[in-house]
């Protein structure tokens, strides 16, 4: 017999109360599975984004990091295009518009000659022909939410567009965009001249050295500007931030209220083997070795919840991913990580829960525990 | 005359603040290899006294020595308890999911064993006290003089060099209570282990080779057999 048949016994002495620790511990640990994964998915959209775009380096103003920072004159692309190993500047203005009778939709307007065209692929139709024409491109997602192809008209706030073509895109966040071009997005948002977002492209081979060398310069010779990475504009993105923050508070919440069920469960094993522990110490076992005993019941009615929460979390992400406010805009980020992570969490669920019941366990008086009946 | 195994010297226990007086005062010594036991009546603090033989709980007022080392000395009271000392109790005090051969190997644990060597010396425990063919099973199964030789095998787990019952008859009709004391009696004699066996019942303290009498938590009479 080993330490951990006792461990197993001992849980499986009351069933159904481990049972329903450990569904307690597994909706806790789902939470956090589902909500951080749409969190990491949201900032992996953006940071596809970007990449997708072949974007080295994203200019905006410094206090600008929500996914829509305040439009700036674009103005500065000219002086960005000065600047040593700069190849181009794509100009661009987003926003987010509710189109007729669908949910907020982003609507990117790009400088037509940009290179930020390149990566689309168009699956019908053309891109837009020239700054005058009211015509978009659609993502094929959001083809599918607007109910609309080659021809159809959009409703854009007061203005009436005509879809020249749907696209497709490796940034998931694109697929549900409407795109038209900068002039015509300008015009709608009553921006003339604005920009929110520049998106720079190095000459090929830029080294990671040089591309930071170029981000001290834009820091110094622009002020009140800032440079990113694809990566780093994710991270320091708001909405971002808000998105991650809002889903460590829920899952937090998620996870005291599991914390509390495991207490309760070992608070109460305890009080029900009081003798039993008399018994353990009479005979010799250390105290360490009972609080051992009851930490590894926690850990384990912990750890099972935790790979049970793990498979309800995954089912969770791709329910959620269906609904129409997330669907083709956001991926949940589904990683060995992610599942790592939220077992690590649930065995430190398992420690927090049981360390009180055990040491209060080991601490009993082993002639007073024997007369506990 | 052997030499001096446990030395009691002027202990007192009392509870309630004071208030309660379970022992007033013992003064004896015990022998390597005796059988002792100690007679008296209920409430006359001799499984009080026990207790503090077993360094389950600490006098009021004096001093125990095992081996000339006095118990208040000793810092990890749970290891010499594991090392030293083996438990029968009136209750059996067996963990009831554990099999007979589990609730033997419970105080191994304490001793730099391997699961297989646990595993073998449990079972022939088990064997020595006649229970060789309900190794598997758990102790709500059994009869209450099997549970009692059960928990006569886990005393002996660790080799102890003092076993301590307390009422270990208490609670078996008198064909199982003459079995057990039979037990008790085969493994003082075969290993010469120092016994003290704590009763109210003089037909058990008949199979010690001493009989320490308690009367009102005080030692009345000393005699050897």
């Amino acid at each position: 017999m080993s330490f951990l048949t006792i461990v197993l016994k001992n849980l499986l002495r009351r069933r159904t109360r481990s049972l329903l620790t450990i569904a307690g511990i597994s909706i806790g640990i789902a939470a956090v599975v589902a909500l951080t994964s749409i969190a990491w998915g949201f900032e992996k959209s953006w940071e596809q984004a970007y990449r997708a775009r072949g974007t080295d380096l994203v200019v905006t103003k410094i206090t600008s990091q929500s996914p829509l920072p305040s439009p700036f004159s674009e103005k500065v692309t000219a002086d960005l295009l000065k600047l040593p190993r700069v190849k181009e500047v794509g100009g661009l203005l987003t926003d987010l518009i509710s189109i007729e009778d669908a949910p907020t939709t982003l609507v990117f307007g790009w400088t037509l000659d940009s290179f930020l065209w390149d990566h689309l692929k168009l699956v019908k139709g053309r891109k837009p022909a020239g700054d005058d024409e009211k015509v978009v491109v659609i993502g094929t997602v959001a083809a599918d939410m607007l109910r609309k192809s080659i021809g159809a008209k959009i409703q854009i706030e007061a203005d009436e567009f005509t879809v020249c073509g749907v696209f497709e895109s490796a940034a998931l966040v694109e697929n549900g965009a409407v795109i038209m071009s900068l002039r015509q997005l300008q015009r709608v948002t009553d921006n003339a001249e604005k920009v929110n977002f520049l998106n720079v492209k190095l000459e090929p081979g830029s080294t990671p050295e040089q591309i930071e060398s170029l981000r001290k310069t834009i820091k110094e010779r622009f002020a009140g500007f800032n440079a990113f990475t694809s990566a780093e504009v994710a991270q320091s993105n708001t909405a971002i931030q808000a998105a991650k923050g809002m889903s460590w508070a829920t899952s937090l919440i998620a996870l005291i209220v599991g914390a509390v069920g495991v207490t309760n469960t070992m608070l109460m094993s305890v009080f029900e083997r009081i003798h039993e522990i008399g018994i353990l110490l009479a005979i010799g076992w250390r105290r360490s070795r009972i609080v051992r005993m009851i930490l590894y019941e926690s850990m384990a009615l912990s750890f099972l919840g935790g790979l049970v929460g793990v498979a309800i979390g995954f089912v969770a992400i791709k329910v959620i991913q269906t609904t129409p406010m997330i669907h083709g805009k956001i991926e949940g980020e589904i990683s060995a990580m992610l599942f790592g992570l939220a077992i690590l969490i649930a065995l430190g669920l398992g420690v927090f829960g049981g360390l009180y019941p055990a040491v209060r366990g080991s601490r009993l008086p082993p002639t007073a525990a024997l007369r506990y009946e | 005359m052997s030499a001096v195994l446990i030395e009691v010297r002027d202990v007192q226990r009392s509870f309630d603040e004071g208030r309660v007086q379970a022992l007033r005062g013992a003064d004896f010594t015990i022998g390597e290899g005796e059988f002792a036991a100690v007679v008296g009546p209920s409430g006359c603090g001799k499984s009080t006294l026990l207790q503090l033989l077993g360094a389950l709980d600490e006098p009021s007022e004096g001093e125990i020595f095992f081996r000339g080392k006095s118990l208040l000395e000793i810092r990890d009271l749970c290891r010499f308890r594991a090392q030293t000392i083996g438990f029968v109790f009136q209750s059996f005090h067996l963990l009831p999911t554990l099999t007979a051969l589990e609730n033997v190997q419970i105080p191994m644990f304490e001793m730099a064993w391997s699961g297989a060597e646990r595993r073998r010396r449990a079972t022939e425990l088990l064997k020595s006290v006649g229970l060789g063919e309900r190794l598997h099973h758990v102790p709500p199964k059994m009869s209450g003089g099997e549970r009692q030789r059960v928990a006569i095998a886990r005393s002996l787990a660790n080799e102890p060099q003092l076993l301590l019952a307390d009422e270990p008859t208490g609670n078996l009709d008198s064909a199982n209570a003459k079995r057990v004391m039979e037990h008790l009696q085969s493994i003082h004699q075969q290993r010469g282990m120092t016994m003290v066996v704590v009763t109210h019942d003089w037909n058990i303290a008949n199979f010690a080779d001493r009989v320490i009498r308690m009367l009102d938590g005080r030692v009345i009479s000393d005699t050897r057999t």
